[in-house]
């Protein structure tokens, strides 16, 4: 049982860093990233047409994660010029309107053959019979990293507190002289390179598919939203957690077809949880 | 109110965008032919587009007829192919069929490739007495219906081809399964593992038919390493068995364990894919290996040279269809319709080929999978090398 729960920390870190990379993008901008592990799936495999030419890989990732930036840009020029300020609903809706062209587009641009996506990190340590790979260790390094990144500069700086002002109240932002267009803008084009990074170290794990590692945003929303879609470092134990829980629930007979329905529940409960009091508000 | 209006401009113009990228996709190719009576018109239906795209069976298949038109035709009829993109999904796959059969009224369809297809049409195809002929058949819908023939062995036969290659050619005792949850396939491996179990004699050491197909392999390939597995039989697209045995590599059991995969794997995406975890893999080669040097080969790629396709097994498959349609058809006496079609594979002579292993028939039967045999291959050093040189049969 412990190995099953060591196999797991692996696919758990690549949720928990897919999971604060949705929570930098909705505390700056207020939108639920859904295309976030579709966009990072493009640079990696733009990065892996370039590796078949010949290229070196190191250079490959890095030209994956602008093209993967720009594309984020793109996405944040849509929301800035005209869905800053629009409801909840019709953001997402965006969200998701840009996570199916993101498909509909790697489909034709792709194909469907399973593609080489070298580990930038090779070989591994053993612990209880189990192979952990490097590349997992620099997974949770980075998750470390970028969450105290984003904490520091949230809490303490003054773009930090820009960005906090510009999700909850836009447009007082706006009226303060504030150029938030270019802020929201800048913040996509980070969230786009950020995803981009992870993708790169989370795809050699996980089979070479658009679909799945597009689909990678479901155990990471879980992830983020275990954290209340604002704590990275709950996320980030969430995440690593939704993937032990796998490991381990593969391996008990009964139960282990349940293993891909475990975020949908960790969601389930966590909206259930978080709404109790409404429920109870309205029920009197 | 503006801002609204620019919301739905934009909202429309994004959704224009995606309908033009998935895009009503239902694209008809068909082999040059001129539209006279003379001509013979065949459908397929494949998933050119959307998930599990499969197009190469299509491709391979047009190549042929697109080869035979500049070359005569079947007895001076032109050819005209209407390929039917199904998009892998259940509702584009039964408009394909209805158009193909009640507007294109084709004669047969031939090397469809699809992973839901035959379940979907099979009831319209009885009704109106039309053949699926030398279909890629993946799920079992394929074999076991009464109106479509596939000419590949098919994910089911192909897992029971592999066990038995484990037990009689291997020698190993203690083999193992490990397959993915895919929808309409499950059910076909059960009762490939119950055959087995029955010809054999043989149980298996593990059975785990529940994979996630989106997740990590790990923990269930740790449960092959503590159950002693000798060897693990998978099934799955190439992707899939890349990230498998790579996931097996990482946890040094390809040194340990030997890794029977299906025919999807025999393919250069998967070399690429799986990089030097891939090297001792064993993979079964429904056709006659694209990769060897066998004489037999030579019109084929002789054909696919000059429609510019490239040869790999699921575009030789659908040659090989295209290729019996064809000669079965020639031999009919009088008008090509969809009856004295149907009427001629029912009564068909078994057609052999070097290109398989077992001789192709359709007959009267009410299920069909006439191709029971493999040749093996191993990767060597980021290569396919081929073990056998005789075909292995159950």
């Amino acid at each position: 049982m412990a190995s099953a729960a060591i196999s797991g920390i692996g696919s758990g870190a690549a949720y928990a860093l897919l999971a604060v990379c949705l929570i930098v993008a909705y505390r700056t901008t207020g939108v639920l990233n859904l295309p976030a592990a579709a966009v990072g799936t493009w640079g990696t495999f733009l990065a892996t047409v370039l590796h078949d030419h010949g290229w070196p890989w190191i250079v490959c990732a890095a030209v994956g994660v602008i093209a993967a930036a720009l594309i984020a840009a793109a996405a944040g020029v849509v929301i800035a010029r005209w869905f800053l300020v629009a409801t909840v609903a019709r953001r997402t809706s965006v969200s998701v309107a840009m996570l199916l062209l993101l498909f509909a587009l790697s489909n034709r641009a792709f194909g469907d053959n399973a593609r080489n996506i070298p580990a930038l990190f090779n070989g591994g340590f053993t612990v209880a019979g189990v192979v952990v790979q490097w590349e997992t260790v620099a997974i949770l390094v980075v998750l470390i990293l970028i969450a105290a990144i984003l904490s520091l500069v949230m809490a303490r700086t003054r773009t930090g507190l820009v960005l906090r002002a510009l999700t909850d109240r836009p447009r007082t932002t706006e009226l303060l002289g504030i150029p938030i267009g270019g802020y929201v803008i800048g913040v996509w084009l980070l969230t786009g390179a950020l995803a981009a990074v992870a993708m790169l170290l989370v795809a050699p794990e996980f089979s070479s598919d658009f679909g799945v590692l597009a689909f990678l945003v479901v155990p990471a929303i879980a992830a983020a939203l275990c954290g209340s879609l604002r704590n990275v470092w709950l996320a980030a134990l969430a995440g690593v957690a939704i993937g032990v829980i796998e490991g381990v629930v593969s391996q008990i007979g009964s139960i282990s077809n349940w293993q891909p329905a475990i975020p949908l529940i960790v969601i389930m409960a966590v909206l259930l949880y978080t709404q109790r009091g409404q429920l109870w508000d309205e029920a009197r | 109110m503006r801002n609204w209006r620019r919301a739905s401009a934009l909202s429309a113009a994004l959704l224009s965008m995606l309908l033009l990228a998935t895009g009503a996709m239902a694209r008809s190719n068909s082999a040059s032919a001129s539209a006279s009576a003379s001509v013979i018109t065949i459908g397929n239906i494949s998933s050119v587009t959307g998930q599990n795209v499969l197009p190469d069976g299509s491709e391979g298949a047009n190549a042929y007829f697109n080869y035979l038109n500049a070359h005569g035709g079947i007895n001076g009829h032109k050819v005209k192919f209407v390929i039917a993109d199904d998009q892998g999904n259940a509702q584009d796959a039964a408009q394909a069929a209805s158009r193909l059969v009640n507007q294109d009224n084709v004669v047969g369809l031939v090397a469809s490739d699809s992973i839901l297809e035959c379940s979907i049409n099979t009831s319209l195809y009885s009704k109106a007495k039309v053949l699926d002929i030398a279909d890629q058949g993946v799920d079992s819908g394929c074999f076991d219906s009464a109106n479509i023939g596939p000419v590949n062995t098919g994910p089911f036969t192909a897992l029971q081809v592999n066990l038995t290659y484990a037990v009689k050619v291997l020698h190993y005792s203690k083999v193992c399964v490990l397959i993915p949850d895919l929808p309409g396939i499950q059910a076909g491996d059960a009762k490939a593992i119950v055959a087995w179990t029955k010809a054999t004699g043989k149980k298996l050491a593990l059975s785990l038919q529940d994979l996630s197909l989106t997740g990590d392999p790990t923990a269930s390939l740790l449960r092959a390493k503590s159950a002693g597995c000798q060897a693990v039989a998978s099934n799955g697209p190439a992707a899939y068995l890349a990230a498998f045995i790579k996931a097996a590599a990482a946890q040094n059991l390809t040194k340990s364990i030997k890794f029977l995969f299906p025919t999807t794997a025999y393919d250069p995406s998967f070399l690429s894919a799986a990089g030097s975890a891939a090297d001792g893999a064993i993979i079964n080669s429904e056709f006659l290996p694209y990769t060897s040097t066998s004489s037999a080969l030579t019109q084929a790629e002789k054909v696919f040279k000059a429609e510019k396709v490239p040869l790999g097994s699921q575009y030789l498959g659908g040659y090989i269809g295209a290729e019996i349609f064809a000669k079965v058809v020639s031999g009919i006496k009088g008008t090509i319709t969809r009856a004295s079609v149907t009427n001629a594979f029912r009564h068909m002579k078994p057609y052999s080929t070097p290109l398989m292993g077992d001789a192709y028939v359709f007959g009267p039967g009410k299920s069909h999978n006439p191709n029971r045999s493999s040749k093996f291959l191993t990767v060597k050093n980021g290569k396919f090398v081929q073990l056998s040189t005789s075909w292995f049969h159950i």
